[in-house]
Formats: structure tokens, sequence, C-alpha cells
């Protein structure tokens, strides 16, 4: 036999070592036949290997023997419970569905989170310096100055821009 | 075997797909979890669950062609759950009260026998019934029994080598007892005859 191992207690009446893979090969239908021989002449003398055998067979017939089936209240009951969770998942996505967007709750990423900061960022500098163009005092300014005493004589007015001074008569 | 439209047409929220596949399904699933809990009402609470976890979670189900591991690995998880619940590992002597002194499996009824056999099933570990019940009952592969136990195929071999000859050992004495009746029975006849 091949790579089995010797049973203590086993009075097997041969000396031949026991080989309890060939015995569970057999069992699963996987021994190749060349060593079926092999195994029927060790299981004739090896009432260890025997036992298992048997005790294998005997389980396999009397479970075939055995009539299993799910009662006909159980169908219905499982049945009945899977409708109920399809209506509540129904429920629910409508609930879902009719959320406003304020009350959403949906989950995202960090990177879309850097996105989103980076441009609020981006527009919020964008539009301070809009804010500071449009208020005042920085790039363009106009101040009308008025001469009591007309000097040059033929100027009364004078516009003056700056940066970069430009002065404008009204003339 | 289930055809895979079926089961791409439940993926997709076929609710007839669904019933199909429990049908065809439900007496392996509920026969394993029988074998495993040795409760009627344990067994089909958990193929209820079973059912409806793989009904609410079918979008998780990645290889429609893993179906059945994916079945029996919720119906595993299911058992092993209420065994670690209850503790319903059923201690051997308390297991086993059909000892050799009594009737041999030969001359029992179809349901004593089948409730002998029940009982030294239920005095296993969880771990060695389940291979015995998938490979045994439900008559799968290694490979398949590797998948739900989440085991390679020769740990799933190793497993069920040394659970049937824990089975064999504890089954001894009512087999050999068997085997002796067996023996005398032809002698008697012989006697008889003459």
């Amino acid at each position: 036999m091949s790579d089995g191992h010797q049973h203590n207690e086993a009075p097997s009446i041969d000396d031949s070592p026991c080989s309890e893979s060939d015995v569970d090969l057999y069992l699963d239908g996987e021994l190749p036949a060349s060593r079926e021989a092999d195994l029927f002449r060790h299981l004739s003398t090896c009432s260890s290997c025997r036992d298992c055998l048997n005790s294998v067979l005997s389980l396999r017939r009397i479970h075939g023997e055995e009539y299993i089936s799910v009662p006909p209240w159980a169908d219905d009951a499982l049945l009945a419970r899977v409708d109920k969770r399809r209506r509540a998942g129904r429920r629910t996505a409508q609930l879902h569905t009719n959320q406003s967007i304020w009350s959403a709750r949906t989950t995202v990423t960090i990177r879309s989170v850097l996105v989103v900061a980076g441009a609020v960022l981006v527009s919020a500098a964008y539009l301070t310096k809009q804010f500071a163009s449009a208020s005042g005092h920085v790039f363009v300014e106009q101040e009308h100055v008025r001469f009591i005493d007309p000097i040059p004589p033929l100027r009364s007015e004078v516009y003056v821009f700056y940066p970069g001074l430009t002065i404008e008569a009204d003339r | 075997m289930m055809h895979r439209d079926t089961i791409e047409a439940f993926k997709s929220g076929d609710d007839l797909a669904f019933v199909s596949i429990y049908n065809h399904y439900k007496t392996g699933i509920y026969s394993f979890c029988l074998k495993m809990l040795m409760s009627r009402d344990l067994a089909l609470d958990a193929v209820q669950d079973t059912f409806v976890r793989v009904y609410e979670n079918r979008d998780r189900l990645m290889n429609t062609g893993a179906f059945k591991s994916w079945l029996y690995t919720i119906a595993r998880n299911q058992c092993l759950n209420r065994i670690r619940k209850l503790k319903r590992e059923v201690p051997l002597d308390e297991a086993c009260e059909l000892r050799s002194d009594q009737s041999p499996i030969g001359e029992l009824e179809k349901s004593e026998r089948i409730e002998f056999v029940n009982r030294y099933l239920a005095a296993l570990s969880p771990s060695y019934r389940e291979v015995i019940v998938l490979r045994e009952f439900q008559n799968l592969s290694y490979e398949e029994i590797g998948a739900i136990t989440r085991s390679t195929i020769s740990a799933v071999k190793s497993r069920l080598f040394k659970a049937r000859r824990k089975l064999a050992n504890e089954m001894k004495p009512a087999m050999a007892m068997m085997a002796a009746r067996a023996a005398e029975k032809p002698a008697e006849n012989e006697s008889d005859t003459k």
C-alpha cells in the first residue's frame, strides 16, 4: 500500500500498513482502478480500515433513506418575509428620492473635498480682488480739484488720476 | 445546476428568478442546516435567514458561477452563529444513547436508524460535522467545500479524513455488533434447516 501509516490498535491479520488515504480516495471515487485490488486485499484483513469504510457507507445509506423537505408553511413564511423587505426597500428608496437637498447625506472622497475647497479659495481670492477694485482706493481714483484762482488762467478744472499721474483739464 | 441566466436575472432584480432559485436550493440548504443544527425549528429559521440575506445582498454577488458556494457560505455562517449562540455541541455520552448493547443498526426501524446516525453526527465538532455533511450528504466537491469553509483543498481533505476516522471510531461498537449479528444469522439459518 502507498503512503499510509500503521494502526496501533488494528488487529490486522496481515502486516501490510494501512492506507487511510486510499480508503478516503475510494470513498470519494478518486482511487485509480489500478489500486483498487490492493485496497480490497487490505480491507479483507484490516478491521480498522473496514470499519471506516463501513461506517461512511452506512452513513450515506441511512441518509439516503431520510426524506427531508421544507414544509409548505415555511415557503410561505419566507416569501412573505421577502415581500415585506421588498416593500420596505421600495419605501426607503422613495423616501430617498423625496428627500430635500439639505437633508441628503452622501459620502464624498477626500479628493473631491480638496478640489471644492481649492475652488472656493480661488474664487474667494478673485472676488476679494474685484470687491477691492470696485470699492475704492486701489487702482483708479479720481479726484475733482477746483481751483479758486484759476492758474493757468485758461483752465478752471483739473482731473487727477493716479497711480500714474494724469491731469485732465476741462478744456 | 442552476441556470446562469436565472442567477443573472435575480441579480438584476427579477423576483421570479429568486423564487426559482429558492425552489431549486431550499431542500439542500435545509438538509445542510438540519444536520448542522440537529433541530428542525432552528434549521428552518436558518434557511429563512439565509435566503433573506441572499435576497438583500444580491448586488454583492460578483461571480454568478460561484452562486452555490456563496449560498452555502451564508447558510454555514447562519448555522455557526446559532451553534455559537446556543452552544449546541452535544456531549458524546449524551448524544450516543444508542450503544452497542442496544439493537444494531440493521435491526432498527428506519426512523430509529436515522436518529442513530444523527446522534453520532451531532457528537462531532461543528468543523468536522460540516465537512461530513457537505461531502457525504450534499455531495459537494473539495473545491466547493474549500470555497464555503474558506480553506484550501488539502485542508478540506485532511479535515474530512479525520472526521471520517472520528465517526468510524465512535460508530465502531455498533458496527461490530451489526457485523457479528450478520455473521450469526447464516449459522442460525443453517441449523434451522438441519
